[in-house]
């Protein structure tokens, strides 16, 4: 029982961090051959996050807790970063656009889950993936993915 | 008066569709939740329905402590996927709404 006294202390811990400093410099990609072509030249991995902008809330909130973050700016400087997104709204995207999603979603993101970041290398093949969001600004385990898969 | 009523029953039935494309929508919603020291992970869906749990085997020693974990995980995961679903729900609902005076308080 101490040991979950002390487990439940752990969130003030991380609620009295430093606050996030917020940046929009990662450049995403949103064609996935684009994408392919950019990362054999880097020779780099491909991160595709899977959204639903105008509709998913944990989405929205990983956006603002991860994705505008400069420890995501730095941290996806080892990937090529694809932005698949799935709007509620179809205005917001071309019909190409809209096609090119679904087609990414049906190749990587079988089950349609939201949000979802999967690793792919560059010659298309899944390597790794994470799923979901607590909503609580802990992206631990969004950074460690991509800290392993550098 | 019956233009009005027909027009109302309209965007009701509407209203209904989009509840129901919402209810549909929020089962690929995803929501993470960790024990503070992640020994624990649920995952669940903002229509509650448990999609993973993942126990670390340190956890697997003590069955009262496997128990309490559980217990705290499953009603933060549970509470959260609740306050996501209703929220989105409401947000539908209201958009859809007739302007009935009084209603708006049913949605706060």
């Amino acid at each position: 029982m101490k040991k979950l006294f002390l487990v439940l202390l752990l969130p003030l811990f991380f609620s009295a961090q430093a606050p996030i400093e917020v940046s929009n410099d990662t450049k995403w990609e949103y064609n996935l051959e684009k994408a392919l072509k950019l990362a054999k030249k880097s020779n780099k991995n491909i991160l595709i996050y899977f959204t639903g902008s105008d509709w998913c809330p944990p989405c929205k909130m990983l956006k603002k807790d991860f994705f505008e973050t400069s420890q995501f700016t730095e941290v996806s400087k080892n990937y090529v970063t694809l932005y698949v997104d799935m709007p509620r709204n179809q205005d917001l995207l071309s019909a190409e656009q809209m096609k090119h999603n679904k087609a990414v979603v049906a190749t990587y993101n079988k089950k349609g889950v939201f949000p979802l970041l999967k690793i792919i290398n560059n010659k298309g093949k899944a390597l790794d993936e994470y799923s979901g969001y607590a909503m609580n600004g802990d992206v631990r385990y969004h950074v460690q993915l991509l800290e392993k898969n550098k | 008066m019956f233009g009005d009523m027909m027009g109302m029953m309209c965007k009701l039935k509407e209203t209904q569709q989009k509840v129901e494309d919402t209810k549909k929508r929020m089962d690929t919603v995803l929501l993470d939740e960790k024990s503070a020291d992640g020994l624990l992970e649920v995952v669940i869906t903002a229509n509650r329905e448990l999609k993973q749990i993942s126990i670390s085997d340190d956890l697997l020693q003590d069955k009262e402590q496997l128990e309490d974990y559980l217990i705290l995980t499953l009603n933060k995961a549970i509470e959260k996927a609740t306050s996501v679903n209703e929220t989105e729900l409401a947000a539908v609902a209201k958009e859809g709404m007739p302007n009935i005076p009084g209603m708006d308080s049913l949605f706060k």
